[in-house]
């Protein structure tokens, strides 16, 4: 943890002695000051245990993460379990709400937008995953003053990130809705409370906001990483 | 009564000694403060321009006079506002139909009345509108139309109106090849000739037409026509133009004109013309590509107005069917002989039309009220009531609980609406009160009956609100009086030291006591009274438009001292600001005193300082004289000696200053661009855009009792700021500190109102102001590294929530639901179980500890919270109420407890039966196991679809009774508490039955422990609860 209050330090000051810089710093810069790019490439799964806040309500949740595109939510609800998960293929859900007790695949739609969201994020190493990436200039997020980074993901996303222009992380990643209702409406993260995983620094605090209103906030009491993943972990519960 | 108690509270303890003046700029990040919007929608408001991709409609973009670009995806079912970081007056948008994610938008609204905003170039998103890029034409101040060549995606073609208050080179028909990197003005005559209307041949777009219009306008007149109007035509992409005359076409000079090729049969254009002679107005028809001309109608709509309606459509698929904007459409199927027009039910003024060239008869329009739908070729409308796009002048509030606002709009009327309802404000909850273009309107201080609102011109009536009906109490001139000069948008003042005192202004001021039915003139002419500048009755140009709008030197501001009924002020649309110190026996110009102001600049608005007598702001807007500058000034001296008050912060000429009433140094500033903020007094500015677009804010009112700035927009209806406390605490000492605690007074518990109902999406429904508690404090920087959350401790110190934090540097204000979490609980499949579960009971009235907890840092406050059921329950009723739920919220936990704890004797049972070798005691292990299962199973109802094919188990029917009773806060019915008791003796059998099973087990354990078999453990109800 000293190690990167230091490093942190070196990046503020780096700030204020360089005017103008090129993306390639910038990003260099974050990527030093969240534990280096090669740990974060050699991360294979996380596991991510806390509370989401919806609604002024809580309800615990755990998240599992893993290469390439895996994720599988489980929340719990007042003892019943509401479900998101994608195997790589298909994306399912149960959910309580609507009356379903049993699993339920989601439409293909919205399987190919779950599929999208890499475990491994696509601004690193954006180019040669086909994505192209820009510095936008300045904003304030926050009330802090933040540089823009734009991303356009190969398949024509786009997604931007506030990165605090002192300490070299993010502080904010706007993307858009691209299915749905809401689709085309601004979907912003704001993450905070960065602490040591495993040597890198993760946020452990994520408020997400839909069109400027706050819609979740999540708190990660324990992230672990490189947790043992098996395929059937993700799958359709039918397919086991 | 408790909220006056409050109020009254609030005022003694906030004396303006607090507030001390600074002289360094103080400027904070607004952080989590955000406005809300109220609506409405239901009258709508002026669209300027549509755009819809062809080969697939439902997705659409509505461009409006002052609110902005709108888009759907869902054929008008749902719109988001997708222009909000830009200037909110649309020209026309051009969407590439070969690549519809292109879209341009030219900014500036083409329909130039007197009220109009102005734009501020060309805009181009290439992703469907998430994000969009300036691309030039900055001062082109209002854009008629782009269109683009469907041969090459980088080449646009525009339509620049240019400035209309004043000369200006930017202006014709522009083009670039570069996707908007350059331009190249392709035509262009004169500095007041604007490009009004482009049309280009679908079939060869080497050819297009455009008609320029010479045009201009001033605060006091409209010139529609001269010799720089004409039409062009180009068959080289606009290298070259040739002017088309005669063949037909009527003697020059012109006014404003539309053309329109017929997209299906490229000859034939159709072309309306303003000229100077009535008989030469009309309809003309070409049908050999513009050589010959034949005058085809003069129907009323064909001529009427041509500065607002010059706007034509063809039917993609016939080239003699004709849709003509004008105060109503009208459609021809014969070229434009005879014509049918669209009536009842739609609004009048209509200036856009999209016909479907895959369906002729699906017809979209936009009109001063709205986008209407046709599919039956334009005879049935339907309307779109989601498109928040109200154009107010002005608005006020009453003293209601909760308060409602007033306000009147461009060609929509007066209205009022709640600040807050039952399952949101909806479009239902807006009220008419009197029709016209409407503008300041009040409800009477003491009689809740009467409403004062007004027409242009001064139409000012007296509306009871009872009965519907409406007295004019408009002043009218005695035999010996000159002629009044009321101006559009003529003041009116209640007094803020007597509620029955009222002012009204022509060019002399006037004041009544008896609501209007009779005045007493209290100054002489307080304008420059310039003939000059007296000429409505000429105004218009080619076509005379005496509509009032151009009345000029009148008084336009109006206010009364708070602090001195004595001191009156009216500030002129011709540049004078007059003050009277003794109740109008002498009035003083205090014009010649302001630093930088050009002479005859119109005064917006004036505001009398509500703590210290002879200081006075006002704000000053010359756009109308070509003068986009900001005039915001400030007297301490009654006006003897003024300071502007303008920084760079500012953008927009400035429409409207307001005072806080309780921090003097917080002023609130509306310009053409936004809302504007200062905490110190006027040394800096901040724009606050958390959730407000850059609209033009015409209007601000600071609630006097809720804490609550109203700000009413030309173009997105009224926004409100629900709570300016934590605003009015900032000081530069908080910059200082890691985090303060900002007072917030005492939180209200809210009653539950349910309302609303299955609207679907076609309705618009604003939301209401939060129900919880707000925390809120003041961050010097923002939180980003370890961790930070707010914990919330009972009177006897125990966490009873634990919330996430604002991270924000500024002003963070976090959420505090005022409710005990909800209760641990057994799984269900049955839904209103599940949701009957999840009710968390409010929490007590009473002082409650907030504990910011910040890395190893922690920060404390106290928060008091009040139920507003005090008012109507008594104390017992909801003791009661309380008692119940808390009885069911244990019973939920108790039940959740056993179900879990039932698990741990199974498992066990299940685990040690596999491992021991006694056949016995296996067996019993077997048989408890199969015991407690058949009887855990028999405690929820695990079975069934979590619909209708669902039963009930003791977990049920606990949640449901727990759901009942949540939903009313006093007594409880006998039926429910005895169904209470019931449960609660049905679940201590329950527990007694998990006692039995465990000392079963336990027996069985204790034997094979000894055996080195691991011992029986079952969960307590504390680690239960814990996990």
């Amino acid at each position: 943890m000293k190690k990167f209050l230091s490093l942190l330090l070196i990046g503020g000051l780096a700030i204020s002695m360089v005017q103008a810089q090129s993306l390639d710093e910038v990003l260099k810069k974050y990527y030093h000051n969240v534990g280096g790019l090669e740990n974060w490439q050699a991360l294979q799964s996380t596991k991510m245990t806390g509370r989401a806040n919806q609604m002024g309500m809580e309800f615990p949740f755990t998240m599992i993460m893993s290469r390439p595109n895996r994720q599988k939510l489980v929340v719990d609800i007042q003892g019943s379990e509401y479900v998101e998960a994608f195997d790589g293929t298909t994306a399912w859900t149960i959910n309580p709400f609507m009356g379903g007790t049993a699993p339920q695949k989601k439409s293909s739609e919205e399987s190919t937008e779950a599929g999208k969201q890499m475990f491994e994020d696509d601004l690193m190493d954006y180019a040669k995953k086909g994505h192209k990436a820009s510095l936008e200039g300045e904003e304030e997020v926050d009330g802090t003053r933040t540089l823009v980074v734009k991303l356009t993901t190969q398949a024509g996303d786009d997604r931007f990130y506030y990165i605090d222009a002192e300490n070299f992380v993010p502080l904010m990643i706007k993307t858009f809705a691209n299915t749905g209702q809401m689709k085309g409406m601004p979907v912003e993260q704001y993450l905070s409370d960065y602490d040591e995983v495993d040597g890198m620094m993760m946020p452990h605090s994520m408020t997400t906001k839909v069109n400027g209103e706050v819609v979740a906030q999540l708190t990660f009491d324990k992230i672990e990483t490189n947790v043992p993943v098996t395929d059937d972990l993700f799958a359709f519960p039918a397919d086991k | 009564m408790q909220y006056l108690y409050t109020f009254l509270l609030l005022t003694l303890t906030c004396s303006t000694a607090l507030f001390g003046q600074d002289t360094e700029p103080l400027k904070v990040s607004f952080g989590d403060l955000r406005v809300r919007d109220i609506g409405p929608a239901v009258m709508s408001g002026r669209v300027s321009s549509l755009a819809v991709v062809d080969r697939e409609p439902k997705i659409m973009y509505v461009g409006s006079a002052g609110g902005g670009v709108w888009k759907s995806v869902s054929a008008g079912a749902s719109f988001m506002p997708v222009f909000d970081d830009h200037v909110q007056s649309i020209g026309a948008i051009a969407i590439d139909q070969d690549r519809p994610d292109t879209v341009w938008v030219g900014t500036g609204e083409p329909w130039v009345r007197n009220s109009v905003s102005v734009g501020n170039g060309i805009y181009v998103s290439t992703n469907g509108g998430q994000t969009w890029d300036h691309k030039g034409l900055e001062n082109s101040e209002h854009i008629a139309k782009v269109i683009l060549d469907p041969r090459s995606p980088g080449t646009i073609f525009v339509a620049v109106q240019g400035q209309l208050w004043s000369d200006s080179e930017e202006r014709g028909v522009y083009r670039s090849t570069d996707f908007g990197t350059t331009w190249k003005r392709l035509l262009y005559v004169n500095p007041t000739t604007g490009c009004a209307d482009l049309t280009m041949d679908a079939t060869n777009p080497d050819i297009l037409y455009a008609t320029l219009w010479d045009h201009q306008r001033s605060p006091h007149f409209f010139r529609s026509g001269g010799p720089g109007s004409g039409l062009y035509k180009t068959t080289d992409r606009g290298e070259t133009w040739t002017e088309v005359t005669g063949g037909g076409l009527p003697p020059k000079p012109y006014g404003r004109m539309a053309v329109e090729i017929a997209p299906s049969a490229p000859d034939t254009i159709y072309l309306t013309v303003e000229a100077r002679e009535k008989k030469d107005k009309g309809l003309y028809l070409s049908a050999d590509a513009g050589n010959t001309w034949v005058k085809q109608s003069q129907d009323f709509n064909t001529i009427v107005r041509p500065f607002y309606f010059s706007r034509l459509a063809i039917d993609p698929n016939h080239p003699g069917k004709v849709y003509k904007c004008g105060l109503n459409l009208i459609i021809s199927d014969n070229a434009g002989e005879t014509w049918r027009t669209v009536g009842s039910g739609v609004h009048s003024d209509i200036h856009a039309v999209w016909v479907d060239p895959g369906n002729s008869n699906h017809v979209i329009i936009g009109t001063d009220g709205g986008v209407y739908e046709s599919y039956d070729g334009g005879y049935a409308f339907r309307m779109y009531m989601n498109l928040p796009i109200s154009q107010f002048y002005h608005i006020s509030v009453d003293m209601d609980q909760p308060y409602n606002v007033y306000g009147g709009l461009q060609d929509n009327g007066s209205w009022v609406g709640p600040s807050q309802s039952p399952g949101g404000i909806s479009n239902a909850d807006w009220k008419f009160t009197v029709g016209g273009d409407g503008f300041y309107s009040f409800r009477h201080p003491v009689d809740k009956d009467v409403v004062f609102a007004e027409s242009q011109g001064g139409g000012l009536v007296r509306h009871n609100i009872k009965d519907g009906q409406s007295k004019n109490i408009k002043p009218i001139p005695d035999k010996d009086e000159p002629p009044f000069r009321f101006n559009w948008n003529s003041p009116i003042a209640l007094s803020p030291t007597n509620p029955e005192r009222m002012y009204f202004a022509a060019q002399f001021v006037f004041v009544t006591e008896n609501r209007g039915d009779s005045w007493k003139r209290i100054s002489p002419d307080l304008t420059t009274n310039d003939p000059d500048r007296q000429k409505q009755k000429e105004s218009g140009g080619f076509s005379l438009d005496n509509s009032g709008a151009e009345n000029n030197t009148t008084i336009v501001c109006l206010a009364e001292s708070p602090l001195d009924p004595q001191e009156i002020w009216a500030g002129t649309d011709d540049g004078h600001l007059q003050v009277t110190l003794d109740g109008g026996a002498n009035w003083r110009n205090t014009t010649a005193s302001r630093p930088g102001l050009p002479a005859t600049t119109w005064c917006t608005s004036v505001e009398i300082d509500h703590f210290k007598k002879g200081t006075v702001y006002a704000t000053f807007d010359g756009h109308k004289q070509g003068d986009q500058q900001r005039y915001v000034y400030k007297t301490t001296d009654h006006g003897r000696t003024w300071t502007s008050l303008v920084t760079d912060d500012i953008e927009g000429y400035a429409l409207v200053i307001r005072q806080d009433v309780v921090n003097p140094d917080l002023l609130f500033l509306g310009t053409e661009f936004g809302l504007y903020i200062t905490l110190d007094g006027g040394l800096v500015w901040q724009r606050f855009s958390n959730n407000l677009p850059k609209v033009g804010v015409r209007a601000l009112v600071v609630h006097p009792r809720d804490h609550a700035l109203i700000i009413g927009t030309h173009g997105r209806g009224v926004y409100i700021l629900d709570d300016l406390r934590p605003l009015r605490q900032v000081t530069h000492a908080l910059q200082q500190e890691e985090l303060t605690f900002l007072d917030t007074d005492t939180a209200y518990i809210q009653l539950p109102r349910s309302g609303g109902w299955f609207g679907g999406s076609g309705n618009y429904v604003a939301s209401n102001p939060s129900a919880n508690a707000r925390i809120a404090y003041f961050m010097s920087k923002r939180h980003t590294f370890g961790k930070m959350y707010i914990e919330v401790l009972d009177q006897e110190g125990k966490v009873i929530q634990e919330l996430p934090a604002g991270k924000s540097a500024g002003v963070n204000i976090v959420e505090l639901p005022v409710r005990y979490p909800m209760p641990k609980a057994a799984p269900t499949n049955n839904r209103m179980a599940m949701f009957g579960s999840m009710i968390t009971p409010s929490l007590d009235e009473g002082d409650y500890t907030v504990r910011v907890v910040k890395g190893k840092k922690t920060f404390e406050t106290t928060l008091n919270l009040k139920h507003e059921a005090a008012e109507v329950y008594s104390a017992e009723a909801r003791k009661a109420q309380a008692n119940t739920l808390r009885k069911l919220f244990d019973l939920t936990e108790e039940l959740g407890f056993v179900y879990y704890a039932s698990d741990d004797l199974r498992e066990w049972a299940d685990t040690t039966a596999n491992l021991i070798k006694s056949k016995a005691d296996r067996k019993e292990l077997l048989d408890l196991k199969k015991g407690v299962e058949t009887w855990r199973d028999s405690l929820v109802a695990l079975d069934g679809d979590g619909y209708v094919a669902e039963s009930e188990a003791i977990r049920e029917e606990i949640s449901t009774l727990y759901l009942e009773v949540s939903q009313f806060p006093g007594e409880p019915s006998l039926g429910q508490m005895r169904k209470t008791e019931i449960l609660i003796d049905r679940m201590k059998a329950h527990s007694r039955e998990l006692e039995r099973y465990r000392k079963a087990l336990d027996k069985i354990s204790d034997k094979w422990a000894k055996k080195g078999v691991s011992p029986l453990k079952v969960r307590t109800m504390e680690s239960y609860k814990r996990a």
